[in-house]
C-alpha cells in the first residue's frame, strides 16, 4: 500500500487502534512508518485515539470506584453462598399417604366413590321423609284449631242460648260474636252511644247471611 | 493500546491440546483450564472441591465483569446482582461449557445476555412507573454530601458532569453498537472475540465499532 502518497482514512487509523486482526501486520507496520513520516497523519492519529484513550480509563477508574476490593470479596462471599444454597436447597417432601400417617387401610379410590354416594341418597331420602311428614301434618291442621276453640263458647251461656248452630264451625263463629257483643254491652262512654246506635248490629248482619246461604 | 485477550497467558498451553479443527480461536487459557476443572470435579460429585475452585474462577473474573455490567446498567447495584447471577449461571451450566473454547469469551456471553434482558426489564418498568420528582435545587443528594478525600470539589463535579456526559453519550448508541463498544474499547476484546460473543460476523463488528466511534465523537464534540 503507497501510504506516502495516499493518507489512511481515519477509519483506518482507528483500526489500527483498535489492533484490527483483519489487517495483515505488513499492512499494520505500512500504516505505522507512514505515521513515523507523516506529520498531519500523526496529528490526526492522536486527535482521535487520546480522547478514546481517556475515554477508556475514565471508565475503567470509574468502575474501580464503585466496585471496590471489599464490594468484590462481598460480591464473590454472595456468590459462593448462593451455591451452597442450592447444594442444600429444599428437597420436596412427598405428602404423607393415609395408610402411613392413620394407619387405617387404605380404602379404594372407587370405594370412596360409593361411599360418598350412599350418603348423599341418604340425605335425599331424609329430606323427602321430612317433607312428606310435613305434608301430612298440613292436612290434619283445619280441625286442630276448632277442638281447641270449641270450649269457649260457656263463658257466656247466656247469649248463646238463642243461636241458631247447627254445625261445630257455625258454633265457632257463634262463640266468638258472643265473646264481641258480650264486650259491647258494657258501654261506658255515653258519647259514643248515639254512634253506636247509627251502626248496623253484627248479630242481625250474621242471622241475615246464614238465612241467605 | 487494548490489549485482546489473544495475547493474555496463553503461551503455557502445550500445541498438542489443541483442537486442530479450531486454528483461529484464541487457545485455552487459565480460567479455560480452572473451567474444566470445575466441570469434571462436578461430574465427580465432589461438589466442595469444585465450589472451591469456582471462587478462584470468580476472583480472576470478578472485576472485569462487573466493569461490563456497571457500564451496560449504570447501576451498583443491578450491575452487582448481574453479575452473582451470571456466574450462578455457569456453575449450573457448566456442562455445557467446551474445553477447548475460551472461558472468557463463553462468561462474557452469558453476563451481557443478562445484562441486556435485565435493560428490558427495566425499560418495561418504566413505562408502567412514574419517576421520583427530581430534588430541590437546596438539596443535596446523600453520596454528595459525604466528604471526599479524593480531588477537590470543582475537579469531582466537573469529573461527574464529564462522565453524565459520556454514560448519555453512550446510552444514546443504538444496542448492537453500544455492546461492540464497550466490550471493544472498555474491556480490550477483539473484533474476533465480540465476533464470538455476540453471533456476528467480524466485519460486521468492525462496521458497527467505527459507526459507534464516529458517532460518539459528534455527539460529545469536543469531550471526547
Amino acid at each position: 500500500m503507497k501510504m506516502d502518497r495516499f493518507h489512511p482514512a481515519d477509519d483506518r487509523l482507528i483500526a489500527v487502534y483498535f489492533g484490527d486482526e483483519e489487517a495483515s501486520e505488513g499492512d499494520r507496520r505500512t500504516v505505522r512508518q507512514h505515521l513515523h513520516g507523516c506529520e498531519t497523519c500523526t496529528w490526526r492519529y492522536t486527535e482521535l485515539t487520546a480522547p478514546l484513550e481517556r475515554l477508556r480509563r475514565d471508565a475503567a477508574s470509574e468502575a474501580d470506584e464503585v466496585f471496590t476490593a471489599a464490594r468484590l470479596d462481598a460480591q464473590c462471599t454472595k456468590i459462593l453462598d448462593r451455591l451452597e444454597d442450592r447444594a442444600h436447597a429444599s428437597r420436596v417432601v412427598p405428602f404423607p399417604s393415609a395408610s402411613t400417617r392413620l394407619g387405617r387401610p387404605v380404602i379404594h379410590r372407587l370405594a370412596m366413590r360409593w361411599v360418598a354416594a350412599a350418603a348423599a341418597a341418604c340425605l335425599l331420602l331424609g329430606f323427602m321423609a321430612g317433607r312428606m311428614l310435613e305434608f301430612g301434618k298440613m292436612r290434619t291442621v283445619p280441625t286442630a284449631p276448632v277442638a281447641r276453640t270449641a270450649p269457649i263458647t260457656p263463658v257466656s251461656p247466656g247469649l248463646v242460648s238463642d243461636s241458631p248452630v247447627v254445625s261445630d264451625s257455625n258454633e265457632a263463629d257463634e262463640a266468638t260474636i258472643n265473646e264481641i257483643e258480650a264486650a259491647m254491652q258494657t258501654r261506658r262512654i255515653p258519647a259514643l252511644a248515639v254512634l253506636d246506635e247509627m251502626t248496623p248490629h253484627l248479630r242481625p248482619e250474621a242471622v241475615m247471611a246464614r238465612s241467605m246461604r | 493500546m487494548p490489549t485482546a485477550s489473544a495475547d493474555r497467558g496463553l503461551s503455557d498451553v502445550p500445541e498438542e491440546t489443541l483442537p486442530v479443527s479450531l486454528p483461529d480461536l484464541p487457545r485455552p487459557d487459565d480460567e479455560s483450564r480452572l473451567a474444566a476443572e470445575v466441570k469434571r470435579l462436578i461430574r465427580e460429585g465432589n461438589l466442595p472441591a469444585a465450589r472451591d475452585r469456582f471462587s478462584a474462577l470468580v476472583r480472576r473474573q470478578q472485576r472485569r465483569a462487573s466493569r461490563i455490567a456497571y457500564h451496560f446498567l449504570r447501576d451498583a447495584a443491578d450491575a452487582d446482582e448481574a453479575v452473582q447471577d451470571a456466574f450462578i449461571k455457569v456453575f449450573s451450566h457448566i456442562d455445557s461449557f467446551r474445553d477447548e473454547l475460551p472461558f472468557e469469551v463463553w462468561f462474557t456471553r452469558i453476563l451481557i445476555n443478562g445484562c441486556l434482558d435485565r435493560q428490558k426489564a427495566r425499560r418495561r418498568r418504566a413505562r408502567w412507573i412514574i419517576s421520583a420528582p427530581e430534588a430541590e435545587p437546596g438539596e443535596r443528594a446523600w453520596a454528595e454530601s459525604v466528604p471526599s478525600t479524593g480531588p477537590s470539589p470543582e475537579e469531582a463535579l466537573l469529573l461527574r458532569e464529564r462522565r453524565a456526559q459520556i454514560a448519555s453519550a453512550v446510552g444514546k448508541l443504538p444496542e448492537r453498537q453500544r455492546t461492540i463498544f464497550l466490550l471493544c474499547h472498555y474491556e480490550g476484546c477483539s473484533s474476533r472475540e465480540v465476533s464470538t460473543i455476540t453471533g456476528l460476523n467480524e466485519s460486521t463488528v468492525r462496521v458497527h465499532l467505527f459507526r459507534a466511534v464516529r458517532k460518539l465523537r459528534s455527539l460529545l464534540g469536543g469531550n471526547l
